[in-house]
């Protein structure tokens, strides 16, 4: 198995800033990352991370003020060289993306079954009769019970946890095979959210689909992806498989933040709190960006900014306290 | 949201300490919006028009001159004379006090009145609100116009009744701007934590409410100015506004509508006067809006 | 109640006064819903929804009470009621044996004193139009609660309280960080002494890694004020580690009530099975060895129609005939005594 041959996209030094009236503000500032064909990858960070940001970069769905510079190879091809007109036939085909908010994500003036049809007509293989049948099997495939009279309805005749069902529908309607699915639950109730996450788990086990999701939270991280990349203030910190990255995290962000999670102490301890918070966009810090947080911090962190260092064959982590963490074995 | 849009917003958000306020507000002076500037500019020749004629006018404006009867723009006369001799360069400065005290006077009530009403109404609502509703209502389906002149037609002719035609349906349109805001502010967060402080309803209203209600209305405001010169000088042509001898821009115009054809400088420079008047306004009302947008 | 109360010191464990310092019994809310003009015009009622269906419940003195629950559970109209920002439509309200809803004109000044509320939103929750100091100035004045020339003096005490520098005093809300509000928020209630303080969901809208530093400074602040503290949240890995009580809500109701440790390690009411189940943990498990299987199936029912019977029988693994018709009370188990109370025919 040649872990090349499976990579289906590869991210290299990806850098985009914003054209504001205060200056061009980098949202991400050298982003390595590489997604193989089949995974589920989890995409986490806080707040000025850079996780959507990476996300929509991929598929250029920008605002018009965005500047793009690096690589984005997707099987081979470098999106960042591709016109508007060759990006829309990969864009919403063969990667589709969901997002946060199902109530603007979707055309409100549109019935569910007009939407997946929509989608479904990018393939051009189905005629209408056709695409209806295909429209009712998506449907069911997703969840949504009386898919027969849900065609006809409309995105505000949903609850949340349906609206997000009916957006996976019309991504899986063009049978894409990357989904990137961009802080899919956190508008969600938890039980819906459970069933969402465990959804999208079954669909990438039986249409051998991949998957990346964005979120902010550790614990859908942890039980839906397999491998994880850590992103604070626009850079990839940490990559590995999600088991060892957790146990054994080698960037002192990572590991500042498993110990400051509610359930990693004793009840009512005190959390081992990072002090501060995220830096903005137009004051980074120079050096290591988490450096005025860290505990671990030394004197070369505050000017030089940590490459990128392979703790183990899968494991990446961009951090000089890499080898001191190590030592770390926090009981769990 | 998404971190482009989060992180800028908190990059726009900038920490400051004093130095840094001090120098953020000499930059921000020259980061005003250009139509703010411009329109500070014009309606601060017009307050001085308006405040202190005498400086600005080179002649008397009452004083005939029977050897200069219809004069076009010269040089001794700039905007000409009219049928009296009278220099209109003079006759427009002076009418600007009119005209200024007009575009204050018309909106100063319904401003007051109309704010005070919308805060009220938008803050308790229930019954008062269904009331207000249907008063709203009725009052927009007439066109502004017509309304002030019946109300006028009623009253009389004159400058003191057409400010309380005026008065009497202007109030809405402040009146409905304030209480959309206030109905907005009312659910958020901070007007809850004062109830839930214990604090009395007039201090919610006037502290926490009111200050951040005000701006749209204030803005609003700038642009009903210079609709009240326009509506002023329009009435003043029909002569339900200020009444002649007054000069008064519009009562200007309509003195000079039986010499359209022979001296078209008695009509065009009192009508120009009017519309830079507007724009002075207006303009700062664009600049306000945006210059308060940015700061919110 | 006097006015001049003067700051509570915290209490040492052992001066307890006996009885719940805030207690709820039948607590009951309603709201309208919409009518469309289709509605009006067929002569169709309004629809209306029971936000807070007969609760019960009761905070000890110097505890964490814990409500957990999703979308329309009713915990925000439970802690709304609970300050007096709604008026309930039924039930009793006491604090400290008293009918707190009875209570008028200075008296009901002197509540407000003494149970106060820590909003969700940080960035709605404080004037944007007015400097934190003179936020925190305005809850003394209003309550006379010191001499003016001290207030300044107290600013800085409670912005040290929560641990934020003194120069904050100068600031307007939109020069601090999400987690700085915040602390402004909780300062703000404190200011005014109270014995009782309601969270309702006062970390969510922050960064994760700014949460912990709320949340200790929460478990902090309980410990220093002796305070009593509803803390009211939907992440149950967080009402897990601060409270030491949990109530579980279900459209309206209370299905379960009892010692946080035990409820979460054996909940004894099926949907509270089911929450602990869905929520994800920072546990690791192989892709093979993951459950396709969600926690509960179905929607969460919409609250203008509720399933008649038990609310949660629809989605409930364990339904019986009994759980459509008749609406379980809380009750005692055989185990865990009288604090651990669940709403199940079947537990």
């Amino acid at each position: 198995m040649s872990a090349e041959d499976s990579t289906l996209l590869d991210i290299k030094g990806l850098c985009v800033s914003f054209r504001t009236p205060r200056g061009e503000l980098f949202a991400l500032r050298g982003v390595d990352l590489r997604v193989n064909a089949g995974e589920i990858l989890g995409l986490v960070g806080e707040s000025g991370s850079g996780k959507s940001v990476t996300l929509r970069a991929i598929t250029r769905l920008l605002r018009a003020n965005a500047r793009i510079s690096g690589h984005i190879v997707w099987r081979g091809q470098d999106l960042t060289v591709l016109s508007e007109a060759e990006l829309s036939t990969i864009r919403g085909r063969q990667i589709a993306t969901i997002f946060q908010e199902p109530m603007t994500a979707l055309n409100p003036v549109m019935t569910i079954g007009q939407q997946i049809d929509e989608s479904l007509n990018l393939l051009r293989r189905f005629d209408a009769r056709g695409r209806r049948k295909r429209a009712l099997e998506l449907m069911g495939l997703v969840g949504i019970a009386s898919a027969e009279r849900r065609l006809h309805s409309y995105p505000f005749e949903f609850s949340g946890g349906m609206r997000q069902r009916a957006m996976i529908a019309i991504a899986l309607a063009s049978e894409p095979v990357l989904l990137l699915a961009d802080e899919p639950t956190t508008a969600l109730d938890v039980t819906i959210q459970d069933q969402i996450l465990k959804l999208l788990g079954g669909l990438v086990d039986d249409l051998g689909l991949t998957l990346v999701i964005v979120t902010h939270d550790l614990g859908v991280v942890a039980e839906t992806c397999e491998n994880v990349c850590v992103m604070y203030a626009g850079r990839v910190v940490e990559r590995g498989p999600v088991a060892e990255v957790f146990s054994n995290p080698r960037h002192a962000y990572t590991h500042a933040l498993l110990r400051s999670v509610p359930g990693s102490g004793r009840a009512r301890e005190l959390l081992a709190y990072i002090p501060g918070q995220p830096p903005r966009l137009d004051s980074m810090p120079s050096g290591c960006a988490f450096a005025p947080r860290c505990g671990y911090c030394e004197d070369r962190c505050l000017s030089e900014s940590p490459a990128a260092v392979a703790v183990s064959p899968d494991h990446v982590a961009a951090c000089f306290a890499a080898g001191r963490l190590a030592e770390v074995r926090e009981p769990q | 949201m998404t971190d482009d849009v989060a992180g800028v917003k908190e990059a726009v958000g900038a920490p400051s300490q004093t130095a840094w306020r001090a120098v953020g507000f000499v930059r921000s002076i020259h980061r005003l919006p250009a139509s703010l500037i411009a329109g500070g500019v014009i309606t601060a020749l017009l307050m001085l028009a308006a405040l202190a004629p005498s400086l600005l006018a080179p002649y008397d404006p009452l004083t005939f001159d029977y050897m200069a009867l219809l004069q076009p723009p010269s040089f001794k006369h700039p905007f000409g004379t009219d049928q009296f001799g009278r220099d209109m360069l003079s006759r427009t400065i002076w009418a600007a006090t009119i005209d200024a005290q007009i575009a204050v006077l018309a909106t100063l009530g319904p401003l007051l009145a109309g704010s005070a009403i919308g805060l009220l109404v938008g803050y308790y609502g229930g019954v008062f609100d269904i009331v207000f509703g249907r008063l709203v209502d009725l009052v927009v389906t007439f066109p502004f116009l017509v309304l002030v002149i019946a109300i006028e037609a009623v009253l009389g002719p004159g400058l003191v009744n057409m400010y309380i035609a005026v008065g009497v349906v202007g109030w809405v349109f402040y009146a409905r701007l304030m209480r959309v805001e206030v109905r907005v502010l009312r659910d958020l967060d901070y007007v809850a934590a004062a109830r839930v402080l214990g604090y009395g309803d007039l201090r919610i209203l006037s502290r926490h409410i009111l200050p951040n209600a005000a701006r749209p209305v204030f803005v609003y405001w700038m642009t009903d100015m210079a609709l009240a010169i326009l509506l002023g000088s329009s009435l003043g042509y029909l002569g339900l506004g200020a009444q002649p001898p007054t000069a008064e821009w519009g009562v200007i115009i309509s003195d000079a509508k039986n010499y359209i054809s022979q001296a078209w400088w008695l009509t065009v420079f009192p009508g120009v006067a009017i519309v830079i008047a507007g724009i002075g306004f207006s303009l700062i009302g664009d600049g306000l809006a945006e210059f308060l947008d940015v700061k919110r | 109640m006097n006015l001049k109360k003067p700051r509570t010191v915290a209490a040492s464990p052992n001066t307890e006064r006996s009885g719940p310092i805030l207690s709820t019994v039948g607590l009951t809310k309603r709201f309208r819903g919409r009518r469309s003009i289709l509605d009006v015009m067929t002569g169709h009622g309004h629809s209306w929804m029971t936000a807070v269906d007969g609760v019960n419940l009761e905070v000890h003195r110097r505890e964490t009470l814990g409500i957990v629950g999703e979308s329309g559970c009713g915990k925000s109209t439970l802690a709304r009621c609970l300050v007096r920002l709604t008026v309930p439509d039924a039930g009793i309200i006491r604090f400290e044996g008293e009918d707190v809803l009875a209570l008028t004109g200075v008296a009901r000044r002197a509540y407000n004193q003494r149970v106060q509320m820590v909003f969700q939103d940080p960035y709605g929750s404080l004037n944007p139009r007015m400097r934190i100091g003179n936020a925190l100035a305005e809850a003394l004045t209003v309550h006379a609660i010191i001499a003016r020339e001290d207030v300044s003096g107290r600013v800085n005490e409670l912005l040290d309280l929560v641990h934020l520098p003194a120069g904050s005093a100068e600031r307007y809300p939109h020069e601090l960080s999400g987690g700085q509000r915040q602390r402004v928020g909780i300062a703000r209630a404190l200011a005014v002494a109270p014995a009782v303080l309601i969270a309702d969901e006062p970390v969510s809208a922050l960064d994760v890694s700014v949460q912990a530093q709320i949340i200790n400074l929460f478990l902090e602040l309980q410990t220093r004020l002796g305070l009593s503290l509803v803390f009211i949240t939907h992440d149950l890995r967080l009402v897990r580690h601060i409270a030491h009580r949990t109530a579980v809500m279900y459209l309206g109701r209370i299905v379960e009530i009892g010692p946080t440790e035990d409820l979460f390690r054996a909940p004894r009411h099926p949907y509270t099975q089911s929450l602990v189940k869905a929520a994800p943990q920072l546990l690791i498990r192989r892709r093979s060895e993951r459950s396709r299987q969600a926690a509960v199936q179905g929607e969460l029912p919409s609250p203008f129609a509720p399933p008649p019977g038990c609310a949660f029988h629809p989605r409930c693994p364990i339904a019986v005939e009994r759980c459509k018709i008749e609406t379980p009370a809380l009750s005692t188990g055989s185990s865990g005594g009288d604090a651990w109370q669940a709403a199940c025919h079947l537990a």
